[in-house]
């Protein structure tokens, strides 16, 4: 059997992809917001910029709070802690303070710490010597990172987003990912470099 | 341990200085963000808000003249049909199962049978759920058909079913493995007293 007949036929439907992330029409509008506009407007009571918000952030959410909680049930029910309160407290959001990201990290940060108080935890035993793990401010720091990143990674279009997780998550090559998703090699090296471009892009806006 | 990617082979060696620059910060931070984590079906879909909304509207109520109160009761009944209808509906079309990509098979010599296989996105615990559509597939009197994903001569078990004859089969299967490593799929059938595993009757070669 040649190479070629011994690689998977795999047919990449992006529209499918697409249609799943975004099933409902939605206004132009909503979706051009920024993070703080959309809060503004879930102030007032409009779900549809929630529905807008909920799209973006829901994956950041949920990823800060398996890292922090560790545990698939308790990082979701801390996820849907964090919309409800996004929605009950969307009006004591100021812009004049900042962006929405931030406030956002905070609602999201407070309803998993409450997650984690929640659990009982028996005392640890003093350890002999000192630990390597990352201290709070270390963890904090590399949260607000991790929280900077996969916001960001929401920003890229649905034909360049699976290239960078593929590379980077999954630890696929170039050509393993042009063999993964039936595309030429030449396509995944054009499309991976924009990604990267357009997350640089995203990624200053979020300083 | 998953590889670390190469910046130089993702991005290319012809770039101005400070765009690498640029793209080498972005590609560390991706290096250190670590994976965001495939969301669970209960978190697809936006919900609090609706919930919430229709929490505050319970608050906010109005005593209706006695008169009107009947056709409070049957806006209230239709309402309540149109939402249970409505829920069943979405309910029965929303399974939490989204298809990435899907992949054709079709009947070896001698089997008119086809299917296809649709893989959604891998879970944290490193399954890739499965949806497998078959149409052809004789019933077995005895036995059932397995599918397995294929690597060379290796095969990886991907769970088994039984026929539907000329209907439409679907069922829900599962592959806890690397699917970039495999080279194919195939479907056999399985029948007591035969060597196992059994002939071939789908395959996506």
């Amino acid at each position: 059997m040649s190479r070629k007949e011994e690689k998977m036929e795999l047919a990449l439907d992006l529209d499918v992809r697409a249609r799943a992330r975004n099933p409902k029409p939605r206004t132009a509008a909503a979706d051009e917001c920024t993070d703080g506009e959309l809060l503004e407007r879930i102030a007032g009571g409009d779900s549809e910029a929630f529905d807008v918000l909920y799209r973006r952030f829901v994956r950041p959410v949920f990823a800060l709070a398996m890292r922090r909680l560790g545990d698939r049930g308790r990082a979701e029910d801390a996820t849907q802690e964090t919309f409800a309160s996004i929605w009950r407290s969307a009006g004591s959001y100021k812009p004049e303070r900042g962006p929405g990201a931030p406030w956002l990290y905070a609602v999201a940060r407070n309803a998993i710490v409450d997650r984690t108080r929640a659990r009982y935890e028996p005392p640890a035993e003093v350890p002999d010597e000192p630990s390597n793990d990352p201290g709070p401010p270390e963890e904090a720091e590399r949260s607000w990172l991790a929280w900077r990143v996969h916001r960001a990674m929401q920003e890229l279009p649905e034909h360049e987003r699976p290239l960078l997780e593929l590379a980077y998550w999954s630890g696929l090559s170039q050509s393993e990912i042009a063999d993964f998703l039936n595309i030429p090699l030449g396509t995944v090296k054009t499309r991976t470099r924009s990604a990267l471009s357009r997350l640089a892009d995203a990624l200053e806006e979020l300083q | 341990m998953t590889r670390e990617p190469n910046f130089e082979e993702l991005v290319g060696e012809d770039l101005p200085a400070e765009e690498e620059a640029r793209l080498r910060r972005a590609h560390e931070m991706l290096l250190a963000a670590g994976p965001m984590p495939e969301l669970p079906p209960s978190l697809e879909e936006p919900t609090t808000g609706e919930r919430e909304r229709s929490r505050q509207n319970e608050n906010v109520y109005q005593l209706l003249p006695r008169r009107r109160a009947g056709a409070a009761l049957a806006l209230a009944a239709a309402i309540a049909l149109i939402a249970f209808v409505g829920g069943y509906v979405v309910g029965f079309r929303h399974d939490g199962f989204t298809a990435q990509y899907s992949v054709p098979m079709h009947g070896v010599a001698g089997v008119d049978a086809s299917a296809k296989i649709q893989i959604a996105s891998r879970d944290a615990n490193g399954n890739w759920p499965l949806k497998f559509e078959a149409r052809g597939l004789p019933k077995l009197k005895s036995g059932f058909y397995e599918m397995f994903l294929t690597h060379g001569k290796q095969r990886f078990t991907c769970g088994t079913f039984g026929g539907a004859g000329a209907k439409t089969l679907k069922v829900r299967l599962n592959a806890p493995y690397e699917l970039q490593r495999g080279d194919g799929w195939i479907v056999v059938k399985e029948l007591p007293g035969h060597p196992v595993p059994g002939p071939t009757v789908l395959t996506t070669a």
